[in-house]
């Protein structure tokens, strides 16, 4: 599985070095806000910039499955002792990984600043829990969308499916906002859209 | 896992992916069609104002150059809609000074400064403060203070004898930052913390039939969108601010006076008897909210949770020993109509204004009715293109999932006017809901004229039902799937139809060797005659009748005479 995820990380090198990008872009500007108090500008830049975060996790998923359909990876890893499953699994645990990674050090800079300028985190403790947990969490839907756009051997499908996929998780997040509610409907659906996509992943003929 | 339990799988979670995206395009079509509609009507249609003139100064409010007071109430149709979606109604709610928020007050930079707040985790409301203490070398030094209040007491370690606050709602009342007025919702009682003298003072717990307070001081909900003040030439008008009293919302929508000082509900006095005559000391109100127009009127009480926006603003004088009465507006639930109140000292409803349009073209002309329609009324179909609107809202409330509507129906009382906006399930402004508010009617008869807006729903879905059902039964679908679908159709109409479009059998077919009709090639029988893929081979029978030759013609073959079989067997 390692040795998978390990590929898996090095096929895709050009999305993580511009996910750390993104993430790096947002780090100043929450320093840079905080240090300035430029509230909302900072927050129309964290807002793009997360909007960008999730179409590049969109993308990557689509990327993933897009690649493997062309170039038959699956079909050549299934002669050895490899499993779909498991080839499906590794790319998804390869998002989480890059997703932990992009936001642990966002969060530590958020508290950090918060802490820095006197604000009781015990106040807001449980907001940047819940704030966080759902951009993870769209991050990693936008994946799944991905994995669902990206396996055809169409290139305008999954690019169209993944923008009509990227609109629909951003107008969600504004209609229900960052609560438990929200977190509760991301989970069903990042489950659904994964066993949608371990149906059609597995029941391929070639 | 069997075909089968795979196949349960991707249709369950198909089905899921195909509501959770249907819903989401629903809503935001009902949410254009709502903008779209707010914005039919003229932008000062939303402000109200009231000439209060008699309530501040009664004796000098017919003299021209008497004492004037204007209530001007606002409401920011551009942002009321934007404003209830849940990002952005979960950012305004959690930003310092949120009506509902664990205040948090600060003086000075960074973590030098004073800070008051309420720590969720102690369940203890804190002060934490630096002051400069002189040095014997003759310097200066910071000294950080920390101290603890709970229901028991203040205390400089957060001990479990000051005990623990539950759910509180804490204000600074008047601007007193040396003593909060805290309302704990889990004890029922009000709490006011005075840190100079390190003492808390309990009020008397609060009856449980008496409904809770939602907000005191300055009770508001979306204060962004619902503006409200007074304009007055009054020189020693005080904006809401008292040093020994102030209003309390509770949640049955009335409005009740505090005194500071003791920490329970008095000050004012409306004597009622059972006729409404005025004779003794029985309620203590300040107000109560108003009812807003809806499309179906009278909603019966209006409470907080019924309400978009509100805003209870109380009038004082002086130095805040004099009040004068209190002004409620409102916003009702679709936000298409708005309401102000005033009332006097003693808590009786002096004047009332509702939101109402004013046609420019029929006002220049001079005719038309000398009473203007209500703004709901305008909205929903005079204005020119909300009939339209209506229409086109009807239609999409249709093709939500019928289940969901008639849950809607049914649970509407029961959702707060905000998180109504941002259901994605329940439908808390759909037409049947805003049917099942109407009060007034009886249940059965509320339920049969609901059905209107029910039943074109439950329609569709029998309609796909029996379109699927065909293509099913085409399909070589069994019958108890097939049932299965008609039931998934009824109940969840338009995304049950797409997800049997999406997941239905595409399996390749071949012509049946015993019926001819097409056949499944991954089915050991035929599923229209039940023949196995051996079809046993027809052998010819070893007999035939010989009767008289037929007369041969040039046109038809027939075997030579000679090449006849006859007599016996050849088998």
């Amino acid at each position: 599985m390692l040795a998978l995820i390990q590929r898996e990380l090095q096929d895709h090198l050009v999305y993580i070095v511009l996910a750390g990008l993104i993430v790096a872009v947002m780090i100043a500007v929450a320093i840079l806000t905080a240090c300035w108090g430029m509230a909302p500008a900072g927050l129309g830049i964290g807002g793009a910039a997360t909007a960008l975060l999730l179409a590049l996790f969109c993308l990557l998923g689509a990327a993933q499955m897009y690649a493997d359909r062309a170039n038959r990876i699956s079909a050549l890893l299934a002669t050895l002792a490899v499993t779909r499953t498991r080839i499906l699994a590794a790319r998804v645990l390869t998002a989480v990984v890059l997703i932990s990674a992009i936001f642990v050090p966002l969060l530590v800079t958020v508290v950090a600043i918060l802490y820095s300028i006197g604000t009781p985190l015990t106040l807001y403790r449980g907001t940047i829990a819940e704030v966080s947990v759902t951009l993870v969490l769209t991050c990693l839907a936008g994946h799944c969308i991905g994995l669902l756009a990206g396996w055809t051997a169409n290139r305008t499908i999954p690019a169209l499916s993944v923008l009509f996929g990227m609109l629909l998780l951003m107008s969600f997040v504004i209609v229900k906002g960052f609560g438990l509610a929200a977190i509760g409907l991301l989970l069903l659906f990042i489950v659904a859209s994964l066993l949608h996509v371990w149906h059609r992943f597995t029941s391929v003929s070639f | 896992m069997t075909a089968r339990r795979r196949a349960i799988l991707n249709v369950s979670a198909t089905g899921f992916l195909v509501l959770f995206a249907t819903l989401l395009v629903l809503f935001w079509a009902r949410w254009g069609c709502e903008t779209t509609r707010r914005g039919l009507l003229p932008r000062r249609t939303w402000s109200l104002d009231l000439d209060v003139s008699s309530l501040i100064m009664p004796r000098t409010a017919q003299e021209p150059n008497g004492v004037r007071g204007i209530l001007h109430a606002r409401m920011d149709m551009d942002q009321i809609d934007s404003e209830m979606l849940g990002a952005f109604q979960y950012l305004a709610t959690r930003a310092e000074g949120a009506p509902d928020w664990p205040i948090v007050v600060r003086g000075g930079n960074g973590r030098d400064g004073m800070r008051y707040y309420y720590d969720r985790s102690l369940r203890t409301l804190v002060h934490e403060s630096s002051e400069a203490v002189h040095q014997p070398n003759g310097t200066y030094a910071t000294k950080a203070t920390v101290a603890y209040a709970g229901p028991e007491g203040v205390a400089d370690k957060p001990d479990r004898k000051i005990g623990r606050f539950s759910d509180p709602l804490v204000h600074f009342v008047g601007g007193n930052l040396d003593r909060p007025v805290v309302y704990d919702r889990g004890l029922r009682r009000f709490f006011a913390v005075d840190w100079h003298n390190k003492t808390v003072e309990q009020g008397p717990e609060l009856p449980a039939k008496m409904a809770a307070p939602v907000d005191f001081d300055w009770p508001r909900k979306q204060p962004g969108n619902l503006s409200l003040y007074l304009e007055t030439s009054e020189p020693h008008y005080v904006h809401g601010e008292a040093p020994d009293r102030t209003l309390v919302l509770d949640e049955a929508g009335d409005v009740r006076m505090l005194n500071l000082e003791t920490l329970e509900y008095g000050g004012l006095v409306r004597k009622l008897d059972r006729d409404g005559k005025e004779y003794s000391n029985v309620a203590r109100f300040a107000g109560r909210l108003p009812a807003p127009d809806t499309l179906f009127p009278p909603v019966g009480h209006v409470t907080p949770d019924d309400l978009s926006a509100y805003n209870v603003l109380p009038i004082f004088f002086g130095k805040g020993d004099t009040y004068a009465g209190c002004a409620v507006a409102v916003v009702s639930r679709d936000a298409t109509a708005m309401k102000l109140e005033v009332f006097d000292a003693n808590g009786t409803s002096v004047v009332m204004q509702p939101s109402v349009f004013k046609d420019p073209f029929t006002m220049a002309a001079g005719v038309g009715r000398h009473v203007p329609p209500s703004t709901v009324s305008a909205l929903y179909f005079e204005a020119p293109g909300a009939a339209v609107l209506t229409a086109t809202k009807y239609m999409l409330e249709c093709l939500h999932p019928p289940v969901l509507l008639w849950l809607s129906y049914f649970t509407t009382s029961d959702t707060e006017a905000i998180a109504g906006h941002q259901s994605l399930f329940m439908l808390a402004d759909s037409f049947a809901a805003m049917k099942a508010r109407q009060v007034d009617l009886p249940a059965i008869s509320r339920f049969t004229t609901s059905l209107v807006f029910l039943i074109p729903g439950v329609f569709l879905g029998v309609l796909l039902a029996i379109a699927i059902d065909r293509d099913a039964r085409r399909m070589g679908v069994s019958r108890r799937s097939r049932r299965l679908w008609a039931a998934a159709m009824v109940l969840f109409g338009l995304p049950a139809f797409v997800t049997y479009k999406l997941t239905r059998p595409t399996t390749a077919r071949v012509t049946c060797a015993n019926c001819g009709r097409d056949r499944w090639v991954d089915w050991e029988k035929c599923h229209h005659c039940g023949s196995l893929w051996l079809v046993p081979e027809l052998i010819p029978p070893a007999w035939r009748v010989i009767g008289r030759p037929e007369e041969q013609t040039d046109n038809e073959p027939s075997p030579r005479p000679e090449e006849t079989i006859s007599g016996k067997s050849e088998v």
